[in-house]
């Protein structure tokens, strides 16, 4: 992989700098990178589960998603 | 005003200077005018000097010094102030790799800031713009929510304990959009930042309303993909006037 590159502008003098994420900030980029792959799954698996038990809940009801959203209005 | 004058006086052999007339033009120098239409008369009647290039002049209703170069008025300085409440624009600069950061952008002028990001694109599938500011790579806490009109889809995020703010998730395509409004960067404070974005994603529209929960003084921002690819974009950065 391409090293992601960091530019940094200074507002007072206009000055511009680009240059690869230092190791600090490539641990970082890394560790967060795996913290939202982390955050995505646990989303996903709660996601699933809700509607699980809503797909059983409708199953007793004997309606389908489409005829529920219906009734809501 | 003690020095507004009305008439920009001229002498003829002979004449008879009056104390009045010593004190309009010889006392205040620079001959001071209450706006452009009293400036503009003061010249070139009857008895009047005859405008000429190199003349000077002090407006009272925008409160800057003005010279004559021959054609037109112009202004010496300050600017015109802007008025109470107004945006001032500080900096600004383009986004072209994975992070950018703005170095010196807040400061002890205003405690609030206004930034606007136009045409934000990115390279490569679908990242989201995060915000960290100074240094600061923890204490961030936000609220996340974005909606698509078109698929009546809502979505909800945030953290509590975060080490960087969500603002908006991007496609790899143009015209997508955000505004950030900075409240106390600078100020040894919690500083609050409120976002909307506009992508071509699933959240389409996006808020965040966020904090740095640890009174901290910052003078810079950084805005990073959460991914590697890279972000482009214009970002001009304003501040509002205290008062």
């Amino acid at each position: 992989m391409t090293t992601p590159q960091k530019t940094i502008i200074d507002c007072v003098t206009g000055e511009t700098v680009t240059r690869d994420f230092d190791e600090t900030e490539l641990r970082q980029f890394e560790a967060a990178q795996i913290q939202r792959e982390k955050d995505a799954k646990a989303k996903a698996k709660t996601e699933q589960t809700l509607a699980d038990k809503r797909q059983i809940i409708l199953d007793r009801l004997g309606l389908t998603a489409d005829e529920f959203n219906a009734l809501l209005g | 005003m003690a020095n507004t004058q009305t008439t920009v006086p001229i002498f003829v052999a002979a004449q008879v200077l009056e104390a009045n007339q010593l004190n309009q033009s010889a006392a205040t120098g620079v001959p001071v005018f209450a706006t452009t239409v009293t400036r503009d008369a003061g010249f070139g009647g009857a008895g009047e000097k005859p405008l000429a290039e190199g003349q000077l002049c002090y407006l009272e209703s925008t409160n800057v010094v003005q010279y004559y170069d021959g054609a037109a008025w112009a202004t010496v300085g300050p600017a015109a102030p802007a008025a109470a409440g107004a945006l001032t624009y500080i900096s600004g600069g383009s986004l072209s790799t994975t992070s950018t950061t703005f170095t010196n952008a807040f400061s002890a002028t205003y405690d609030n800031y206004l930034v606007t990001v136009n045409a934000l694109n990115c390279s490569a599938g679908f990242p989201v713009v995060l915000l960290t500011l100074g240094a600061a790579t923890a204490n961030y806490a936000y609220s996340y929510n974005a909606a698509n009109q078109f698929a009546n889809f809502a979505f909800q995020a945030g953290s509590a304990a975060a080490a960087s703010i969500e603002l908006v998730q991007l496609q790899n395509t143009t015209s997508q959009s955000l505004t950030m409004r900075f409240l106390s960067p600078f100020l040894a404070d919690r500083t609050t930042i409120f976002s909307e974005g506009l992508a071509y994603t699933a959240s389409q529209w996006a808020q965040t309303a966020g904090a740095h929960n640890v009174a901290t003084s910052f003078t810079s921002f950084t805005l990073a993909s959460s991914t590697a690819a890279t972000l482009s974009g214009t970002v001009r950065i304003y501040g509002f006037a205290n008062s």
